[in-house]
């Protein structure tokens, strides 16, 4: 990967959600986006795309996202994750945070924000 | 059927506080809570739905005629949203998924629950809540110029035993 061209994978069972992720991503710049619907698919797009950045939600049904963090930082423990949702409690925090996720953002996602998050966890 | 504006339980309430609030930031800021109902029996036209997790639990919902649902779902995603079609009803379960995870993180920050979501539920069926099995159910109406949706949440009466408020 160049650090001018990081590749996305993102996990969102709401359509609605992955296409506001998507346009976030691409109005920031970011143009190469897999999404996919549910923590399963994430796990094995991971090990098929090899994204640089992954970006996934927690509730979701099938594979949920800590479960889905944790499996990835199995197969890659240098993953990049990034946990977005609209369940940002105390305990959620910590839990995505031991399931080796580098950081967390709150839905609605501020754009600004997101665009810090990642390239603080493309500079670690 | 009880029509009434007070004695609601913490839970309801901060509930319908934090619901009327995201509305007017995430959706439309022209609204108007109408008094909260509440029922033994309660038919969602369709199920729309998402529960929150822990103590206390709850079932939560929209509910709605498909026209005015149409127009609230466009209020919140702007993506053109015309009709009441699966794109629609994604929306509306995204705007419950949000509203409901916005309510839960403020009740972890103030620290009173530590509760979580599971996934929302679609289903074009109808569905019956009865409190029986639901608790107390409360249909919190919210008027916009195009009509009303109805937010619905329903409180297991375990918990209002357990907080003396039965």
């Amino acid at each position: 990967m160049t650090n001018e061209t990081p590749k996305f994978l993102i996990c969102d069972d709401s359509i609605l959600a992955r296409k506001k992720l998507v346009d976030t991503l691409n109005s920031l710049g970011y143009e190469d986006v897999i999404s996919v619907a549910n923590g399963d698919e994430a796990v094995n797009s991971y090990k098929t795309e090899k994204p640089d950045v992954v970006i996934l939600d927690i509730v979701m049904p099938v594979k949920d996202g800590i479960t889905a963090t944790r499996e990835i930082i199995e197969y890659d423990k240098d993953a990049l994750i990034i946990i977005s949702s609209s369940v940002g409690t105390q305990s959620h925090l910590k839990e995505v945070i031991k399931a080796g996720a580098k950081d967390f953002i709150q839905k609605p996602i501020d754009p600004k924000l997101l665009d810090e998050i990642i390239k603080h966890c493309l500079k670690k | 059927m009880t029509e009434f504006d007070k004695d609601l339980s913490q839970f309801v309430s901060i509930y319908i506080e934090r619901l009327t609030e995201n509305i007017k930031e995430h959706a439309n800021p022209d609204m108007k809570l109408l008094p909260v109902i509440t029922y033994d029996a309660y038919e969602l036209s369709e199920e729309l739905s998402q529960e929150i997790t822990g103590y206390p639990s709850a079932f939560s919902a929209i509910n709605g005629d498909p026209e005015t649902l149409v127009k609230f779902a466009e209020d919140y995603a702007r993506v053109g949203i015309d009709k009441f079609d699966d794109l629609c009803r994604e929306a509306l379960l995204d705007f419950l998924n949000l509203i409901n995870g916005l309510f839960v993180v403020y009740l972890s920050q103030n620290n009173i629950f530590e509760l979580s979501l599971n996934a929302p539920n679609r289903d074009k069926n109808s569905v019956a809540l009865d409190s029986d099995t639901h608790g107390d159910i409360y249909a919190i109406p919210v008027e916009f110029s195009y009509g009303v949706v109805t937010f619905v949440l329903a409180e297991p009466r375990e918990f209002k035993k357990a907080a003396g408020q039965a």
